[in-house]
């Protein structure tokens, strides 16, 4: 057994030991997720079976009761729930002492005072089977250390603990980072000026409930790990690879905008030959930008040390992708130049 | 395009080339049985605009990473018709249109300050299928009887198929217009009775099929062709 952990929210950017990172080269396989080596092969995080089912320790409760806590947690674990194309499902079990670090067979969720981890507002960890990958259990950190807000309003100056929530129940299902939110440096870090991903690094300001709601994004990532019968037939991919000066671009993170249903679903090219593959997006016509991941830490996605390329500009591929139902548009390739 | 603007340029040669007929004939109605050809060119029309639009924080406008705006270009196409003389005045056709447009992509107000682009995102394969009616305005005719101004509605559906012909947009037109027709020969008593140019302008709406933001939209086109008339012509109604 071994325990991954580290996958975090930040409320700035700040380098941190992240899980494993695995993404697969394949058009079903688009997405930054969790991974694990097992058996001598990495391979995706992935719960095998369905709820997945966890506990909360109610102890620690910056400022708010355990009713208007669970009620936060539910209410994250109920908008995964939500998403019609995924078969993911989450069950409270009830409450317990144990802490959500504790290596006792059970997934727990609760606070935790670690004011030494202060650009950190959650963290998810894994310990898994090493041999099989499979998940043996998990745990869910919210740092108490700053100030929260439970309730169905939020609170001015507070972050949003059902937010939060999402973001970290996200990674507990097996998501990685998305990259597509915009962000501006300031002193002490990055602030979030907009994202279209709750799976976004870094969180909203104190008193944001912008973040309660998966987005396209998110759906798309969470349907690719835990497909409803029907999601590979009702969608398709985009795929193809990102050049420069003759060569493939690793890191290049790609996105894909509907021009009818204004959804925005994004990517990165995973391997040294520059490709993508963006799987899960409704049939119809999407408009393919190709930029450098420049708005937070390389190590929000990517391992430590890997050779990432952001010397490039903004890029969009010359012409639509039109992606079939249950089929793939492309292979397209996109041309990029040094900034 | 080419071939059939060669063709019809053809078939205009030798129409034009055969014996003159006199206005009295010019002025008859033809046969009952209509085929007819044209090329129809469409006004170039938006298709939308859309902004990816990330979301800010509380309190904040939607962040712009980009805008982009459609158009349907400008484009010719064939179209048939096969139709048949209800009375001296009013013939109703049925009509098959097809034409090959391309979407074209503008996009601008990136985020991060890329140039702003254009280009053609796809060409689609598009057919109209319908019906249209025409009403020679006989009160009108010059040219010795050779020249008939006439007035058309007509509407009919429309498939748009995308690039790869793997996904379909449908749609519905409805179209209003008029024109002249000139009539180029005319033999009441031969099985292609009456042969004529015709020539309108019309405004079509368009709803549904491929578009942005779901908003029908009116476009102008004109429209070139021969129409031929069959069967030996007789007294109409």
């Amino acid at each position: 057994m071994s325990r991954i952990e580290g996958h975090s929210t930040w409320r700035r950017a700040a380098a941190l030991g992240l899980a494993l990172l695995v993404a697969g080269g394949l058009p079903t396989e688009a997405y930054l997720k969790l991974g694990v080596e097992a058996g001598g092969k990495t391979v995706a995080l992935r719960w095998p079976a369905m709820p997945i089912r966890y506990f909360i320790n109610e102890r620690n409760l910056p400022g708010f009761g355990a009713a208007e806590y669970r009620a936060a947690i539910e209410r994250a674990a109920s908008a995964w729930q939500g998403v019609s194309t995924a078969a993911v499902g989450f069950q409270l079990s009830g409450a317990t002492d144990a802490l959500p670090t504790d290596a006792d067979g059970m997934t727990t969720v609760g606070f935790m005072a670690r004011p030494d981890l202060d650009r950190v507002l959650g963290s998810t960890s894994f310990i898994v089977d090493t041999v099989t990958g499979e998940v043996l259990e998990a745990g869910v950190v919210f740092n108490s250390a700053f100030a929260w807000s439970a309730s169905a309003g939020g609170e001015d100056g507070k972050y949003d603990l059902e937010s939060i929530a999402l973001h970290e129940f996200g990674h507990l299902a097996g998501l990685g980072h998305s990259a597509l939110g915009e962000t501006e440096l300031r002193a002490g870090g990055r602030r979030v000026i907009a994202a279209e991903a709750v799976m976004f690094p870094i969180a909203y300001a104190a008193g944001s409930t912008a973040g309660r709601h998966p987005r396209a994004d998110d759906i798309a990532g969470m349907s690719d790990i835990y497909p409803s019968p029907d999601f590979r037939s009702s969608t398709g991919s985009i795929s193809g690879r990102v050049m420069k000066n003759g060569r493939g671009v690793y890191g290049a993170h790609v996105t894909a905008f509907n021009t009818v249903s204004r959804a925005l679903v994004a990517g990165f090219t995973l391997d040294a030959q520059g490709t993508f593959a963006i799987a899960g997006v409704e049939p119809g016509s999407w408009i393919v930008r190709v930029e450098p991941l420049d708005d937070a830490d390389i190590t929000a996605f990517f391992p430590a040390g890997s050779a990432v390329d952001v010397d490039f500009g903004v890029t969009y591929l010359d012409r639509l992708a039109v992606v079939p139902r249950g089929g793939n548009a492309g292979p397209y390739d996109i041309t990029v130049a040094a900034r | 395009m080419r071939a059939p603007l060669a063709c019809g340029a053809a078939v205009l040669a030798w129409l034009c080339a055969a014996p003159g007929v006199s206005a009295q004939s010019a002025a008859g109605p033809g046969g009952r049985i209509i085929i007819a050809v044209a090329i129809p060119f469409t006004a170039s029309s938006a298709l939308g605009e859309a902004t990816a639009g990330l979301t800010p924080s509380a309190g904040q406008p939607s962040y712009p990473l980009f805008s982009a705006a459609g158009t349907l270009d400008a484009h010719a196409g064939v179209e048939m018709g096969l139709g048949y003389r209800v009375s001296r005045s009013l013939r109703l056709s049925l009509t098959a249109a097809v034409a090959r447009p391309v979407v074209g992509i503008r996009i601008t107000g990136d985020a991060e300050g890329a140039p702003d682009v254009a280009f053609d995102g796809e060409r689609l394969l598009q057919w109209i299928v319908g019906g249209r009616a025409e009403y020679d305005l006989g009160g009108l005719r010059f040219a010795s009887g050779r020249a008939v101004p006439f007035v058309s509605a007509g509407a009919g559906a429309s498939w748009q198929l995308h690039e790869g012909w793997t996904a379909t947009d449908t749609g519905w037109v409805i179209e209003a217009g008029g024109g002249l027709s000139y009539v180029l020969r005319s033999r009441p008593a031969s099985a292609l009775s009456r042969v004529a140019l015709a020539v309108d302008v019309h405004l079509t709406r368009m709803a549904g099929g491929v578009t942005w933001d779901g908003a029908a939209r009116t476009v102008p086109g004109i429209r070139a062709g021969v129409i031929t008339s069959w069967g030996r012509a007789g007294k109409a109604s």
